[in-house]
């Protein structure tokens, strides 16, 4: 006969306290710099500037966002820009992902492994080192400066991630479905389109999120790809802003956390898709 | 009669939904007994329940007389085997039959010595270093078994364990189960929903539907005086023939008179009045092809190899017929049936209950 | 998982030749548009980056042959070895926290507690930040004369080291950023491989007598190993190739205490125009990255040849 431990009921109340005090504190380190951020972006330009630091907005003001944001062209013109880059990548990103990701699943052609061990080895180089030959190709191109190099650059570089995690879905996928269509008429490519494709959505919906939160939130590429503020995009609009002007603290904030938000309201849409993308993609493939 | 486990009064709620109504069960020391029932009707999660891993709504779960109802899983001193056997897979078959010895402090002595004696009694001894992965359905069942025996518990518990094994090898294990549940008399409570399996194996049966039990009782019990129609539905195969009709009082006796006018003598004491709306219920085995008795006409001969069944019509009910051996008899024929009058089960048509029981 | 039975199924089609053929190429064919984007846009650049770290490079032509000068002069002057230790102490720092504490985060929001999605929800913000904002927010709040972290922590009677002046406190403040940053995805990915854990493996486990903990080492961690192993990977990576938290937050300083080779090449490359030096920091990063990647790689086979 064993002892028998002291009652579940006790234990498990312990447990659940310490459960929710380590959530709270780990949510506080998550969530300050962004909580500060906003309501430094709702005070007066005065009101930050004061020292012993405020908490919350003495006076609650909009100015920052008016001023930065809204009645600011540049601003807008940069988050137009940069909505354009990312949806043309994400399109051209997801076209080239999903047919590699369907080539790479179903046939062991030879030479795949190396062609994927190479396409994953440009992930491994820092971005620093590829900026100048980039800048030199980009000229020789004539698409330096222009929205369509930033648009190409961030698919190839998106590109190795999304193969993988397409991979992983295509293979979860029954190959029968595409061998029925197949018999029934269909070529190989058209099976893939009417079958797989379908079914790879929320893999599709999950890389969508992955190049959207990696583009939007870029900046170095951005900043040494392009120079004019015609083809900039957003993140190095803040920076320029920071540098410009000094450190305008209520201002920028306004701007960095208006530049947050299509992320997470994007996030938030998809946030199912992209948990579930990621578990079959990322786990089972 | 000392009690190995204990059921009393016990209810479960998922929400609002209440699921097990008031179930109150004995079971003795050594006995096998076996949960059965259709799909959904809370077998399972009475077997949860008495291992610990659901909470119990209402009522008292006791195990060799203490009460275990706040008592973690871990410390019931209970082993399970699971339908999809749950064996660990980073884990050899030895590492996967000592978890549950580790986790209680043996020395490696002792350990190696159970280990050695459980995979000898189930011929997993070459199997030791293997990982889950590479053994077959019938192997990984024997190592969940193995896990479970190790450690020597209380109580078995049994959740649907040959569900996932192809037919003959079901008919094997079955066999295999019970020979080692004879050699350790440990307590064993077994959940499926194969009527076989539970009149081959147990002790004693818990027929169980919607959340009640329907029945307890030895399988014969269940299967010679079935308590409802859904007990004598469930139990045997093929099912048993149901006559519907009313009671009618002639100089025989009472016999059931079906819509179209049929006969069928009912034995001499049955408790029924006369123009009761009842329902006759005889086993294929107990409608034997005779000289005399009711007319029968054959749609169906299904040969079986050592006996034929028979599928006909008497007047507009359907029959089944199992003769026991091979006759002549071929689909179109007319035959007339006999039955001894004392295998016949009544059941009241508005309860569904048999009319032995009383209602 | 039917990867040859595209094969059967032409055989059996009893394709003709020319169908064969494109058959055959099929693959090829689709794998062709991916391979080319990453062609022209990511290895014909980063080969020209290796030859440019043989050269004596300048921004627009290659300049003189200098063999090995260049990776000479990375590691051996301008203190090169202290931005290798550096990147060191920032990658295992990072690492080292943000690996245990996202799997930790990830076992907590596996459990059925109350507000579990609105924690989830938070918990994943500093991922949907970009790393720029995230930086001068944490440079910040961490700024010795106007940050709000100074100023809590003064009012309880504790003076915080000067993350602008000291050196140590400089590296821990970056660290802290990138912790901050990298937290959420590994606690994603790791919650994704927990929910991919069948739950009578679990059961089972408690039925076997296992006290949590010992369900969480035997059980519950070794079967999401190949995940973490991934997560961390993908975290070491991250990090070793990050500039902006550091450029933004010290600059590198104070006297290179925060320069990692990362940003030395950035320093290189566009402060001190010695581009191929730069180039040479950039490929000895690549070297090591694909090393510790092949490592990582052979560590997941090896488990799995069993």
């Amino acid at each position: 006969m064993n002892a028998m431990r002291p009652k579940r009921k006790l234990r498990s109340i312990a447990g659940k306290a310490m459960t929710v005090i380590f959530l709270f504190l780990a949510s506080v380190f998550a969530v300050a710099p962004i909580l500060w951020a906003v309501l430094t972006s709702l005070k007066s330009p005065k009101e930050v500037a004061l020292y012993p630091p405020t908490f919350f907005p003495q006076h609650l003001t909009f100015e920052n966002y008016l001023g930065a944001v809204i009645n600011n062209g540049t601003y807008l013109h940069y988050l137009w820009n940069t909505a354009v880059i990312v949806v043309a990548a994400t399109v051209l990103c997801l076209i080239c992902s999903a047919h590699a990701a369907h080539a790479v699943a179903r046939f062991r052609f030879r030479g795949s492994s190396v062609l994927m061990f190479a396409m994953f080895s440009t992930v491994m180089i820092p971005g620093v080192a590829v900026v100048i030959p980039l800048y030199l190709l980009s000229v020789k191109a004539g698409i330096y400066d222009t929205v369509l190099v930033l648009i190409l650059v961030y698919s190839a570089w998106l590109t190795p991630t999304l193969v993988w995690l397409l991979r992983g879905f295509v293979l979860v996928i029954p190959y029968e479905l595409e061998e029925a269509a197949r018999i029934d008429g269909y070529s190989r490519l058209g099976a893939f389109y009417r079958v797989t494709l379908p079914l790879l959505r929320p893999g599709l919906l999950a890389g969508a999120v992955l190049i959207f939160a990696n583009i939007w939130n870029e900046f170095l590429l951005g900043y040494s790809l392009v120079q004019s503020e015609t083809a900039r995009v957003i993140q190095v609009g803040i920076y320029a802003n920071l540098t410009e002007v000094g450190v305008q603290w209520s201002r920028l904030t306004a701007a960095a956390v208006t530049a947050m938000l299509p992320v997470m309201i994007i996030y938030a849409f998809l946030q199912k898709a992209f948990v579930q993308g990621l578990s079959t993609g990322a786990v089972k493939g | 009669m000392t009690v190995a486990v204990s059921l009393r009064h016990v209810r479960k709620k998922f929400g609002t939904v209440e699921v097990i109504h008031d179930v109150d069960l004995d079971i003795a020391p050594g006995e096998f007994v076996v949960l059965v029932g259709p799909s959904g009707c809370g077998k399972s999660t009475l077997l949860r329940m008495i291992a610990g891993l659901e909470d119990v709504s209402v009522g008292e779960i006791r195990i060799d007389g203490s009460l275990v109802n706040d008592i973690d899983p871990a410390d019931r001193d209970i082993a399970m085997v699971f339908q999809s056997y749950a064996l660990y897979p980073h884990m050899t078959v030895r590492e996967n039959l000592a978890f549950g010895l580790n986790a209680r402090g043996f020395n490696a002595a002792t350990k190696t010595k159970k280990i050695n004696e459980v995979a000898a009694v189930l011929g997993l001894e070459s199997l030791l270093a293997r990982y889950p992965r590479n053994l077959s359905g019938g192997q990984q069942q024997r190592v969940a078994m193995g896990r479970a025996m190790v450690r020597n518990p209380r109580v078995f518990l049994f959740d649907e364990p040959l569900s996932n094994l192809d037919a003959k090898l079901r008919a094997q294990m079955r066999v295999e189960v019970k020979a080692l549940h004879r050699r350790l008399r440990t307590t064993a409570i077994y959940v499926t929903h194969d009527q076989i399996e539970a009149m081959t194996m147990a002790d004693r049966i818990v027929l169980m539907r919607a959340g009640h039990i329907e029945q307890i009782g030895t399988p014969l019990e269940l299967y010679d005086r079935p308590a409802s129609v859904f007990v004598a539905q469930f139990i045997g195969s093929p099912t048993m023939n149901m006559l519907q009709g009313r009671a009618k009082l002639n100089n025989a006796g009472y016999v059931l008179e079906t819509e179209d006018g049929l006969h069928f003598p009912l034995r001499e004491n049955a408790q029924v009045h006369d123009g009761q709306p009842i329902i006759l219920g005889l086993r294929p085995e107990h409608l034997k092809p005779s000289d005399r008795g009711v007319s029968c006409i054959v749609e169906i001969v299904e040969p079986l190899g050592r006996e034929i069944l028979l599928y006909g019509r008497c007047g507009a009910a359907s029959v089944c017929v199992a003769p026991g051996s091979r006759l002549a008899i071929e689909p179109g024929m007319t035959i007339d049936l006999d039955y001894d009058v004392a295998n016949a089960c009544i059941f009241d048509v508005e309860t569904e209950r048999n009319v032995r029981n009383g209602d | 998982m039917a990867i040859s039975g595209a094969r059967e199924l032409d055989d059996l089609m009893q394709l003709d030749r020319s169908r064969r053929w494109r058959s055959a190429a099929f693959p090829y064919l689709a794998f062709a548009p991916a391979l080319i984007l990453i062609a022209c846009v990511s290895f014909i650049p980063i080969g020209y980056a290796i030859v440019q770290s043989f050269f004596r490079s300048s921004t627009l032509q290659l300049g003189r042959f200098v063999g090995l000068r260049n990776y000479n002069d990375f590691f051996f002057t301008g203190d090169g070895f202290g931005s290798f230790e550096n990147s060191l102490i920032f990658v295992a720092g990072t690492v080292v926290l943000a690996v245990p504490f996202g799997i930790a985060l990830a076992l907590v929001l596996n459990k059925p507690i109350l507000f579990r999605g609105f924690f989830r929800v938070v918990l994943i913000l500093p991922w949907l930040v970009s790393n720029l904002v995230g930086a001068l927010l944490w440079a910040w709040i961490g700024n010795p004369q106007y940050g709000l972290v100074p100023y809590l922590l003064g009012k309880i009677g504790v003076t915080m080291p000067n993350i602008i002046t000291d050196p140590t406190a400089a590296m821990a403040s970056v660290i802290v950023a990138s912790v901050w940053a990298s937290t959420p995805l590994v606690m994603v990915f790791v919650l994704a491989a927990l929910q991919s854990i069948p739950t009578d493996l679990i059961e089972a486990a408690r039925m076997d007598g296992a006290s949590p903990w010992r369900r969480l080492w035997r059980v519950t961690l070794p079967m999401i190993r190949n995940t973490t192993l991934m997560a961390l990977v993908l975290t070491s990576l991250h990090a070793f190739k990050s500039v902006e938290i550091i450029l933004v937050m010290t600059s590198g300083g104070p006297n290179g205490a925060t320069e990692t080779m990362a940003t030395k090449i950035f320093h290189e490359a566009f402060t001190l125009i010695r581009i191929g030096v730069g180039s040479a920091g950039a490929v000895t990063i690549f070297v090591l990255n694909l090393l510790f990647t092949m490592a990582f790689v052979r560590v997941l086979k090896s488990e799995h040849g069993a």
